[in-house]
């Protein structure tokens, strides 16, 4: 399938949290280039908000494995869908497989989903804290800033069908997202 | 009935590179001059082209070192080469290196410039955020036997890279 690009820009190869459609890192007070961070809380999910400008194919998940991968977590990312409220709802796809490489973009094919125009929210979730990095920024500590980029949920590993978001005390922005190509 | 023409989404200067219409990340961009990262390889960045326009020139930020050559080329989203300069010699001085290239037009999506370079010791000004950024922002590479862009990409995501480019098109000709 061929889906040209509309009225909101080219579609992007590699989508993501803090990417061109990601949260507006200014904005939020982010500092700095993403680093390895240890992971915040077994299997705990986090939402974090994207906007969705053209119509695009959802081909892969992936995540951005930290320098330490040795504790053989399992890593799952999807996409939600936006409940009428503005909080993640819906799960419409996601993907799984243990950490990898240490500093690598890591890769799971998905069902090809069709994502129209919108606002959706990327999850991201780690069965375990022990020996499990991935690259991450912060978006500061207190205030707002937490409240306004992402929402936590326990127990998420799966992670469920139907997203039960709660606020957050963290302010780590996880780098993951999906991809629109399948170029290795 | 009065017909109105829509705006173009977003800033639409004369200039598109790969900072202003990239797939770059963060807010606190630093670009310096460092040394190209392998010899003959070429650096594919994503280039997002919002209306149709024409390319009349390619540029990149040259760093004060130079005693090679580079290419500098346009690609479809497909990996088909649309335009390049071809090789050339690399200017020994910090400046904005733009070469002429046959005027050509393309309508709205998804590009990559590229860029090759034919040693590791020139300098051109990039971004050096640690791997695998730049394969998490799209972009690709391809290890070439010389330095001359191709007529199709064999393109790669490179998990090592910590090497992203400033190059641009220009559909204005004033800047030469």
């Amino acid at each position: 399938m061929t889906i040209l690009p509309g009225f909101g820009g080219p579609i992007l190869p590699m989508v993501s949290t803090i990417g061109v459609w990601g949260i507006p890192p200014a904005g939020l007070g982010t500092t700095g280039a993403p680093t390895s961070g240890a992971w915040e809380s077994a299997d705990r999910a986090v939402y974090i908000p994207i906007q969705v400008p053209v119509l695009c194919v959802v081909r892969r998940v992936w995540w951005a494995n930290g320098a330490t991968v040795s504790g053989g977590a399992t890593i799952e990312v999807g996409v939600y869908s936006q409940g009428p409220t503005g909080a993640p709802k819906t799960k419409l796809v996601s993907g799984s497989a243990v950490q990898g490489s240490a500093t690598q973009v890591q890769f799971v094919d998905v069902t090809d989903t069709v994502l129209p125009p919108g606002q959706y929210w990327l999850a991201i979730m780690a069965s375990s804290v022990t020996n499990t990095t991935l690259f991450t920024v912060s978006i500061g500590s207190g205030g707002v800033a937490d409240i306004a980029g992402r929402f936590v949920q326990a127990s998420a590993n799966p992670l469920p069908s139907s997203a039960t978001p709660a606020e957050t005390a963290n302010a780590n922005i996880w780098f993951c997202g999906f991809s629109t190509t399948t170029i290795t | 009935m009065t017909l109105v023409r829509l705006p173009p989404p977003g800033w639409l200067p004369h200039s598109l590179d790969t900072f202003t219409h990239g797939a770059v990340l963060t807010s606190t961009q630093t670009i310096t001059s460092t040394a190209w990262p392998t010899t003959n390889l070429a650096i594919y960045v994503p280039l997002r082209v919002p209306v149709a326009m024409v390319v009349v020139k390619l540029w990149y930020g040259s760093g004060s070192t130079g005693t090679g050559s580079n290419d500098i080329g346009l690609y479809d989203s497909n990996g088909a080469r649309l335009v390049s300069n071809g090789n050339a010699a690399k200017p020994a001085s910090a400046t904005e290196d733009v070469r002429d290239v046959a005027d050509t037009t393309i309508g709205p999506g998804l590009y990559y410039l590229a860029l090759v370079a034919s040693n590791s010791t020139d300098t051109y000004y990039a971004e050096t955020d640690a791997a695998p950024m730049c394969a998490a922002i799209g972009v690709l590479t391809e290890a070439l036997g010389s330095t001359v862009l191709p007529a199709s990409a064999s393109w790669a995501v490179n998990q090592t890279l910590a090497y992203y480019p400033r190059m641009g098109l220009l559909r204005d000709t004033t800047v030469t």
